[in-house]
């Protein structure tokens, strides 16, 4: 997975300066962990346990697949990510590193409202 | 977070220091934030005063490295406790025994090294998953199968070298693996089998060298740190049929094994046939009045004349021994559309890993004769057993892995947060592991914090089993560093603390 970890590290600070080739290339590296490492559990489709859960407890208030969400804080998927929360296994730093969270982090929010 | 036991805060810096050199410092864990994944947060003890934590990790990237810091490790004769992918929950997760054990994180070693479609095998890292390997052969369209247990993240050395098993022909997976390459505690690197042959043609071909075969030796044990392993797989088969054999009441589960014990040992039935409680009821709703029937589910591989042919026999064998039983099948035929599969119990028994059951459960699996009236003996013991707690058994599942034994997987609930609750779990699985061991039967794999009270059972002449693996562990591993407490087994100074 070291290719994921070349572009993980792209200085995420280039947001400010409006590199939008550095954001893209964040939002791809975020997308392709999601892909990577919460798909198989919170993606669409049969044997999805994560969006079994939330589409239960959310009763269509709000969407089961993370991916449509538009209200997740920053703070928030880090904590679930990091700590034992909502039911779900922590990652290690050696599953998803801090730099590879912070691109995940980037993907799931780049919809926030 | 603790300290590894011994060592004081400038020993503690020192030690890390020397692991970053060995590793890289960013490699090297210490803060509560990263360590929060190597807590067992679904152990009855989590954030209990007896919960072991750790006091730091370290991710080794090969095996030069894993040596390194498993030198280190002697140098300060601190406890370290090994994890693959760290995903063993329910029976630890990727906690240790020993409060501030340093975990050894073997996820960076993630390299598939090999592949031979021709022979049908693969050579792993301890960083592989289930998941990981199948994507690997699918991009691939390699037509191999392999065999996955329930939850498909964990590792395929780590959940191999605990007996986990799967729902295939391979199921009783350990033995399907072939040659290991292991750092010992003292750092030197073995391979074992064909591997100790420099330059082997057969490693992962044959599993033997001369004299003894010694891969167990590093299957739920404290001996070794496994860096790569052989797993056989199965070729793509033509056909592959699965089925459901379901009967209505919880007592039909003697009939229902007695049947199946001959199609099993006379080879229609092959794969490792699994009976789930039917219909599935969550864990505490069962209605103590008819809490349900049992689902065999049964799979056959083949030609398709062939995998229809013993289908029907087997519909014949329960007909006549169970009027009444019903059947399901579903039939897939190459070219397989393996993503497709819905069903859950298609896609455990085609080798397809999944994800989705709850983790807020503690495990306690034990080994049975394959016979009927031992399955329900044992639902009927752990039942009167659940009773002294203000609980209830009602049987859970019941793996046929070979044609001669089954295992059962039983689990508690837990409840996040509820210590009394979570307390209690804790003692009913001990009074489960007592009442059992007195009936002369044993676990095959508990949970980190029932492992001594689960190697108390097998006490024959003295716990001499017990004595053996300890003067094994005083051999092989003489400064005690590697898993104290690893099932029961602990380094001679810790049997000395705890006397």
């Amino acid at each position: 997975m070291r290719w994921i970890a070349k572009v993980a590290s792209l200085p995420i600070l280039a947001f400010a300066n409006g590199g939008a080739a550095a954001q893209d290339a964040t939002l791809a590296s975020g997308e392709r962990i999601y892909l990577d490492k919460c798909e198989y559990c919170h993606g669409d489709g049969v044997q999805k346990g994560g969006t079994h859960v939330l589409r239960a407890r959310y009763q269509g208030a709000l969407p089961a697949l993370l991916t449509e969400r538009t209200d997740l804080a920053p703070e928030y998927i880090s904590a679930v990510l990091r700590t034992w929360s909502n039911g779900m296994a922590p990652f290690r730093p050696t599953e998803i590193s801090d730099s590879e969270l912070e691109a995940l982090v980037a993907f799931l929010t780049r919809n926030n409202e | 977070m603790p300290l590894p036991p011994g060592l004081t805060e400038s020993d503690f810096s020192d030690l890390l220091a020397e692991f970053g050199q060995a590793v890289g410092s960013e490699y090297v864990y210490s803060s509560d934030e990263h360590l929060q994944g190597y807590r067992d947060g679904v152990s009855p003890l989590y954030q209990t005063d007896q919960e072991p934590v750790p006091s730091a990790a370290v991710a080794p990237a090969n095996v030069e490295e894993v040596q390194a810091v498993v030198r280190i490790a002697n140098r300060y004769r601190i406890p370290f406790w090994v994890n693959s992918t760290g995903k063993n929950f329910g029976y630890g997760g990727p906690a240790g025994v020993v409060n501030g054990t340093v975990n050894l994180d073997l996820k960076r070693m993630n390299r598939i090294l090999q592949v031979n479609e021709a022979n049908a095998y693969a050579l792993v890292e301890p960083g592989v998953s289930f998941f990981e390997l199948y994507r690997y052969l699918r991009e691939r369209n390699i037509k191999l199968w392999l065999d996955v247990p329930s939850p498909g993240w964990g590792s395929i050395i780590g959940n191999t070298i605990e007996y986990g098993l799967g729902y295939t022909d391979q199921g009783q997976r350990v033995n399907f693996l072939c040659g290991m390459e292991v750092v010992l505690p003292n750092g030197e690197v073995m391979r074992t089998g064909q591997g100790a042959i420099p330059g082997s043609q057969s490693w992962q071909h044959y599993r033997r060298s001369i004299g003894p075969r010694i891969d167990e030796l590093f299957c739920q044990t404290n001996y070794g740190v496994v860096t790569k392993m052989g797993i056989w797989l199965r070729p793509e088969p033509p056909a592959y049929l699965a089925c459901s054999i379901m009967t209505d009441r919880n007592e039909k589960i003697i009939p229902m094994i007695d049947t199946m014990r001959p199609l099993r040992l006379g080879g229609i039935i092959n794969n490792n046939a699994t009976l789930y409680r039917y219909p599935f009821v969550q864990e505490g709703e069962e209605n103590p009045d008819n809490p349900g029937g049992w689902n065999n589910r049964v799979a056959f591989y083949g030609l398709e004349g062939v995998v229809r042919q013993h289908w029907e026999h087997v519909q014949d064998a329960y007909n006549d021994a169970m009027p009444g039983t019903a059947f399901a099948s579903n039939l897939y035929t190459t070219p397989y559309d393996l993503d497709s599969l819905g069903r859950s119990p298609d896609r455990l028994m085609a080798g397809i890993p999944s994800l989705g059951s709850s983790l807020h459960k503690t495990y306690f699996s034990m080994a049975l004769p394959f016979d009927g009236q031992a399955a329900w003996d044992l639902i009927l013991l752990l039942d009167e057993a659940s009773k002294r707690h203000g609980r209830r058994y009602f049987g859970m599942a019941h793996h046929v892995e070979t044609p001669h034994e089954m295992v059962t997987t039983s689990s508690a609930l837990l409840r996040p947060g509820d210590d009394e609750y979570n307390q209690t779990t804790m003692r009913m699985i001990k009074d489960w592991i007592v009442s059992t061991g007195e009936q002369g039967l044993g676990p095959y794999r508990v949970s980190t914090p029932c492992m001594d009270d689960a190697m108390a059972q097998f006490s024959f002449n003295n716990h001499r089993l017990l004595r053996f693996y300890e003067e094994l562990k005083d051999v092989i591993d003489p400064n005690g560093i590697m898993a104290p407490g690893k099932n029961g087994i602990w380094p001679r100074h810790m049997r000395e603390d705890r006397a």
